[in-house]
């Protein structure tokens, strides 16, 4: 039976084979606020924002990067040989997620302390990080093949190895707590057993209780790729994004011949598939409503890349949002983090930090 | 190539889809749902009922069909016309009354029989048409009231003369042949009706007339808009209908000779469904006389059969019933979805395999910004520059998509007039010796514009090719032109299945659906010279003398035809494999050529033209506005020799004020750029050319 109706369904476009996109609306209105802010800094690749008392750190590739508050400057703090795919900061101490080679300890009591490296358990492509209390870490791995960089490739093979992970720091004992995620890519704390975890490629934010290992969707049918939640001060949190969805990407998604020639013949940065940055070079698609028309994109013009940040109340329920739209330059916000008022936005796409002031106080 | 590919790529040689959206484009398409239901009956009851094929069965049934199927014809018209006559049982029973006393009491002449039969008839059908027509009454309600007062006046009317009809026969011995006789062993009644449907058809099919009312039915208000004389034309479907009763009705006096006070009761649904059953549309506009017939075929052979069978009459007229209801729900479902069946099935994408791609990484193909910085001409006044062209004055020649041809006076360009309206949008445009324009006009065809801007049509229309199914006459999408140095103008037509705008679907077909054509204006005469050509776009004449050169947009390859000399009528490859989509080419200064090449190929692109199953279901599925297109954003233009190498490249890489470039033109010392959705045109100063050089010049020599 069920078999037949996915026939039927294939054929006629809807159940699985409904490639419809939710559209922005509501809390998720376009504006231009993210092209319309401040650029406080320009850092190549900027991504994994946090916030400490000396200064906001954040990661450029392999390196790790700390501005002093106030200041537009960048001082490397520390160099490795992957690069930094996630990072979360508590107690005095960082955890840095390295692309192949796990989960490091900075500084504090358990300075040094590895997971997922060569030989131990734990995740190897870390993609976000959350101290639980002081000798814990929770951690996401996108998937245990695709590194957190590769999160296009993880996009278009369908991805299901995701998984959520609760490190030990005292012990060194890595625990699964959850697995087969179509891409974890965030994590936040509420402050009970309950925390949040972002599902990526299944378009939604799910709560997990970490007694049990049981998770629940909660918020469902997004428009676009969630990638980390940062905590807000009113207990509220913020949601960024790698991307929105395309009708053209979800067609393709179903269309396995095309989709695994893709894979194997297209170079990556000339695939038809969700990007942190579009328009670099000629060689991409283009799909319909891009062409310019009198010289102008549309700003609702469909778009492989997209900056959005939405900012939810403690109940994970949408409030506001930020936006670059297909006209602007701000896309692929994958990381945000919240310092007294003002909102710092890493746009890795366009390779800007940016700073929105007085934002975080309202809302 | 993989065997698979190979499949894919046979499959589509040899399977032309494309022809299963024409076919469904076709106005008889509409037929098959009616023929189809046809042949079920035919089965169904051939097979059950006794002596269904036997000629006397036939005989009886064709002579059926002639009275019936005259009413559905009549029928048929009212309806096309956008209306219904209910009225048409009860103008049968008066038709039929008269006739018969006119034959068997008065003991008239045929002639002066059908006269009056006729009469009455178009008295009928003028009160219907006057209160319908003229005073714009409900058409239902209407005929409703009237079915109700010609029914009365029958009965007021025939028990008087009833008796005198029964105890006469008509002196005729026309009248009866044409009840009883045969001729090449069918009944008269039904060569007549053979007679009167073939002379309707082509009244309704290429008649003015038939136009009228299909224009009237179809849209009311556009008719009126368009000088039709609403009014007059459904008063005259109504009288036309209600003659064809009384032809009916005459037809069916000769036969059987008597008549019974239940004439013509129950006509009207027998009538009204076999015209929805024949697909003839109750919301007006659709509708022939193969439809009606099959219609009245139906029908009859239902009736006739479940007589047969002796199924008593009130379950007769309940299945007509319920058939109609079933004839209704198709016909309101089939006009409401066929548009979107159509769409769907009307885009066939082929395979396409393109050629390795020319590098763009060295070589004279590299990428620059030398495009970025050029000058700028009638900013955000221009709209829809597709080509450009200048005289000897330096006037420069544009078109707008308003469907103007701008003139822009030197030396800045900054003023303009509108040189000539022609409508539609203008494209390629050329200059012969005499200084008479002649522009290609999406939509419209080849026009020619004096230099006093006198604007007249050069050729709409080419030969038709014998293995079109649909007419591929008229020109849809004429695109460049160039001038022979006999005078000849040679041209491109895109593609002949899409409209202009919709030039994205015949991308993403990417099936030869263009051709180049050829108009002599000495003669007059239009002859397509190359069928089968991938969006064949810009046309210049080699400086050979024997040829000319073209693109082909999305095969990326510039080809040359030779419409002189020894290898004339053939067609030679010039360049293969371009990294972009040719447009436009034209003249250059020293000897070669410009080509604008309006956008880039994009591998994701390239991998879809070899899987044609994947951009059929695409374009089904996926909004246009998320189509998968050529990359239109970043072109370039670049500059070729006779022997087809590239010699340099000018980009805008990211397309930042030049995306889509569609023609370009050199004119003493400077490139001019234009797009055809750019708000601008832009001019690139070009040092080492020749400053004196008119494009001109290189046609028709300088003047003396």
């Amino acid at each position: 039976m069920t078999a037949i109706r996915r026939f039927i369904d294939r054929r006629l476009g809807r159940g699985e084979a409904a490639i419809t996109v939710p559209i922005l609306d509501g809390p998720l209105m376009p504006n231009a606020a993210l092209d319309n802010a401040e650029v406080f800094a320009e850092i190549n690749n900027v991504d994994n924002l946090v916030a400490a008392e000396k200064g906001l750190f954040c990661s450029s590739g392999n390196t790790l990067l700390r501005l002093r508050w106030g200041e537009a400057t960048a001082e490397e703090e520390a160099r490795f040989d992957a690069p930094i795919s996630a990072m979360a900061g508590g107690k005095g101490m960082l955890a840095l997620g390295i692309e192949g080679q796990g989960v490091v300890i900075r500084g504090g009591p358990h300075d040094g302390r590895c997971f997922g490296g060569a030989g131990e358990t734990g995740p190897v492509y870390p993609t976000s990080l959350a101290f639980l209390d002081s000798n814990t870490v929770l951690a996401t791995e996108g998937s245990d093949r695709n590194s957190a960089a590769n999160w296009r490739r993880d996009l278009m093979e369908k991805g299901r190895r995701g998984s959520l992970w609760r490190l030990d720091l005292e012990t060194g004992n890595a625990t699964r707590i959850l697995g087969d995620l179509a891409w974890a890519s965030g994590i936040a704390l509420t402050g009970s057993q309950r925390i949040w975890v972002a599902e990526s490629w299944r378009h939604r934010v799910i709560t997990v209780d970490l007694a049990t290992g049981t998770s629940t969707p909660v918020l469902e049918h997004l428009p676009a790729y969630p990638a980390r939640i940062a905590p807000a001060v009113n207990a509220g949190f913020w949601l960024s994004f790698y991307s929105v969805r395309n009708q053209l990407v979800e067609f393709i998604l179903r269309e396995d011949d095309y989709r695994q020639r893709m894979l194997a013949e297209v170079p990556e940065p000339y695939w038809m598939a969700p990007a942190l940055a579009s328009g670099l070079s000629f060689r991409e698609p283009m799909q319909g409503s891009q062409l310019k028309q009198m010289g102008v994109m549309k700003p609702y013009a469909v778009t492989r890349s997209y900056g959005l940040v939405v900012q939810c109340d403690p109940q994970m329920r949408p409030l506001r949002s930020f936006h670059s739209r297909a006209d602007g330059v701000m896309h692929g916000c994958v990381s945000v983090c919240e310092r007294g008022d003002e909102l710092y936005v890493a746009s890795k796409g366009a390779g800007r930090l940016l700073r929105l002031a007085d934002v975080a106080r309202e809302g | 190539m993989s065997l698979s590919q190979s499949i894919v790529r046979w499959r589509y040689r040899l399977l032309p889809d494309h022809v299963m959206g024409e076919i469904l484009n076709k106005k008889w398409a509409d037929s098959a749902i009616p023929f189809f239901a046809l042949v079920l009956i035919v089965a169904i009851f051939g097979s059950i009922v006794p002596r269904f094929f036997e000629f006397s069965t036939m005989s009886i049934l064709s002579a059926q069909v002639a009275e019936l199927g005259l009413v559905v014809l009549g029928l048929s018209i009212v309806m096309i016309s956008g209306g219904i006559d209910l009225s048409v049982g009860s103008t049968f029973a008066l038709t039929v009354t008269t006739a018969l006393y006119m034959m068997n009491v008065q003991g008239a002449s045929l002639g002066t029989g059908l006269v009056a039969t006729l009469g009455v008839g178009v008295a009928c059908g003028a009160i219907n048409g006057f209160l319908v027509g003229i005073l714009r009454m409900r058409a239902f309600l209407t005929t409703l009231v009237t079915l109700i007062i010609y029914r009365s006046i029958f009965d007021i009317v025939f028990p008087k003369i009833s008796t005198d009809i029964v105890m006469n026969y008509p002196e005729s011995p026309v009248f009866e042949f044409l009840g009883i006789g045969l001729i090449w062993g069918l009944p008269v009644s039904f060569l007549l009706m053979a007679l009167v449907s073939i002379a309707l058809h082509i009244v309704l099919s290429r008649g003015r007339y038939g136009w009228r009312l299909m224009a009237v039915g179809g849209a009311r208000r556009s008719a009126h808009n368009a000088g039709i004389n609403v009014r007059w034309t459904v008063f005259s479907a109504y009288v036309a209908c209600s003659a064809f009763v009384a032809l009916a009705a005459f037809l069916f006096s000769a036969r059987i000779g008597s008549a019974a006070s239940d004439i013509g009761a129950g006509l009207e649904l027998q009538a009204l469904t076999a015209t929805v059953l024949g697909g003839i549309s109750l919301g007006g506009g659709r509708g022939s006389v193969s439809k009606a017939l099959m219609g009245t075929l139906f029908v009859l052979m239902l009736s006739n059969s479940l007589l047969a069978l002796g199924i008593p009459g009130p379950v007769n007229s309940l299945l007509l019933g319920l058939i109609l209801v079933v004839a209704v729900f198709l016909d309101v479902r089939w006009v409401k979805n066929r548009h979107k069946l159509l769409r769907a099935v009307y885009i066939s994408p082929t395979y396409n395999k393109m050629p390795p791609a020319i590098s763009t990484d060295d070589g004279p193909m590299e990428p620059n910004d030398r495009l970025r910085e050029v000058g700028v001409i009638g900013l955000g006044t221009m709209d829809g520059a597709e080509d450009v062209i200048f005289d000897r004055d330096d006037n420069l020649y544009t078109g707008s998509r308003h469907g103007d041809i701008l003139r822009w006076f030197p030396p800045d360009y900054t003023r303009h007039e509108v040189f000539a309206h022609i409508g539609g949008a203008p494209m390629g445009m050329v200059f012969d010796a005499a200084g008479n324009m002649s522009v290609c006009v999406g939509g419209m065809g080849l026009y020619q514009i004096t230099p006093e801007g006198k604007v007249s049509l050069q050729t709409g229309e080419t030969n038709r090719s014998w293995t079109s199914v649909a007419d591929d006459s008229v020109m849809k999408l004429a695109d460049d032109c160039d001038i022979l140095p006999d005078g000849r103008i040679i041209f491109s037509e895109a593609t002949v299945r899409f409209e202009m705008h919709d030039w994205y679907a015949d991308a993403l077909e990417s099936r030869g659906n263009g051709r180049l054509i050829c108009f002599d204006p000495k003669t007059g005469t239009t002859k397509t010279l190359k069928n089968n050509l991938i969006f064949p776009n810009g046309v210049c004449t080699s400086y050979d003398g024997e040829s000319v050169l073209f693109a082909e947009s999305w095969a990326c390859r510039i080809s040359r035809y030779y419409y002189a000399g020894p290898k004339a009528g053939t067609v030679e490859r010039v360049i293969e494999g371009l990294p972009g989509y040719p447009d436009n080419i034209n003249r250059a200064s020293d000897g070669t050529y410009w080509l604008a090449l309006m956008g880039s190929r994009t591998p994701a692109l390239d991998l879809s033209l070899e899987m044609p199953a994947f951009r059929r279901r695409m374009a089904r599925r996926v909004s246009e506005d998320a189509w998968l297109m050529p990359n239109l954003n970043t072109g370039c233009v670049l500059k070729f020799n006779e022997k087809g190498e590239i010699l340099e490249s000018l980009w805008d890489l990211g397309g930042q004020k030049h995306p889509m470039i569609t023609s370009m033109r050199e004119h003493k010392g400077t490139l001019y750029l234009c797009g055809i959705f750019n708000n601008r045109m832009g001019t690139l100063k070009l040092p080492d050319a020749d400053q004196t050089w008119c494009g001109l010049d290189s046609y028709w020599r300088k003047p003396e």
